[in-house]
């Protein structure tokens, strides 16, 4: 484990150097990237297969297969670029897996009083300055997670996590205009249901 | 639109606390692994390491997504040089008629 005097370390070290370090066996540089990271990984998941069980079977999934082959990544996109597309890929096979079973919806709120503790918080300091607009984007959020799978995951790859038209398409095997239209129906759900809040 | 895509730029930088020490969880699991975990790197993913491992990939997706461009950069590139020939001959009229 990293001791409480490296913290400083852990912010200044760049991914780049942490990968570099891992892919010669340095296990606490790992677990920086484990730390840095981990959050993300979990709410991409999160989001994409609503469920906290599974979004934390597939954070674990994911940086196994992070650690297993590290050596192998050549860095050609960034290390947080290929964590997440890693994460979309991990998350988009469970659902194909359970797609027989019902997609049940969940509420962010009900979870909280169920007593898991899921909360919003900042991954990025910046969000700071937009403090005004915080309680709209948990309303967006809150929103997202209760759309139906095939509104909720195209959105959530085109808008969150900035995949193109035609990436989304391929991943989810769908026709490129299927998922602009899926798309455009869920962003008019988020208005419709935002202006009635 | 305009709000709605604030309020997503936003969205982006904020994650769901699990509530739970998946960090440690997550360390732990690394550092146990055992053989059957290694079959966690299935064709799929080998599949996906290739992939991001490759710059013909990247450029191939870098030309899908910006096909618009490309095809009319092409149509203006032919048209320059249909110009430039008109041009060419021209000027060698012109000049065979002096």
């Amino acid at each position: 484990m990293i001791n409480e005097n490296s913290s400083g370390r852990e912010n200044a070290a760049s991914d780049e150097m942490l990968v570099a370090k891992s892919k010669n066996g340095d296990k606490a540089a790992f677990e920086i990237l484990v730390k840095r990271y981990s959050k993300y990984v979990y709410t991409t998941a999160f989001f994409m297969v609503r469920d906290s069980h599974e979004a934390e079977d597939i954070s674990q999934e994911v940086f196994v297969k992070v650690y297993l082959a590290i050596g192998g990544f050549r860095g050609l996109s960034s290390f947080k670029t290929w964590l997440r597309k890693l994460t979309v890929n991990t998350c988009i096979d469970k659902i194909r897996v359970r797609s027989k079973i019902s997609d049940k919806k969940v509420s962010l709120d009900g979870m909280i009083e169920d007593g898991k503790e899921i909360m919003l918080y900042e991954f990025n300091q910046n969000v700071e300055k937009f403090f005004q607009d915080k309680e709209t984007v948990n309303n967006v959020l809150k929103i997202i997670v209760n759309l139906d799978e095939s509104y909720r995951i195209p959105l959530i790859l085109r808008d969150l996590q900035d995949y193109s038209y035609i990436e989304i398409a391929e991943i989810l095997k769908k026709p490129v205009g299927t998922v602009k239209t899926n798309i455009h129906r869920a962003r008019k759900i988020i208005k419709e249901l935002l202006a009635g809040k | 639109m305009k709000a709605l895509n604030r309020f997503f730029k936003y969205a982006k930088d904020m994650v769901v606390d699990p509530g739970q020490d998946i960090e440690n969880r997550i360390i732990d699991k690394i550092e146990n692994l055992n053989d059957k975990d290694k079959e966690i790197l299935d064709e799929g993913f080998l599949e996906f390491l290739k992939k991001s491992n490759s710059r013909l990939y990247f450029f191939t997706k870098k030309i899908k997504e910006n096909s618009g461009y490309l095809i009319a950069f092409g149509v203006l590139g032919v048209a320059a040089i249909l110009f430039l020939l008109i041009e060419y001959r021209n000027y060698n009229k012109q000049k065979n008629r002096s």
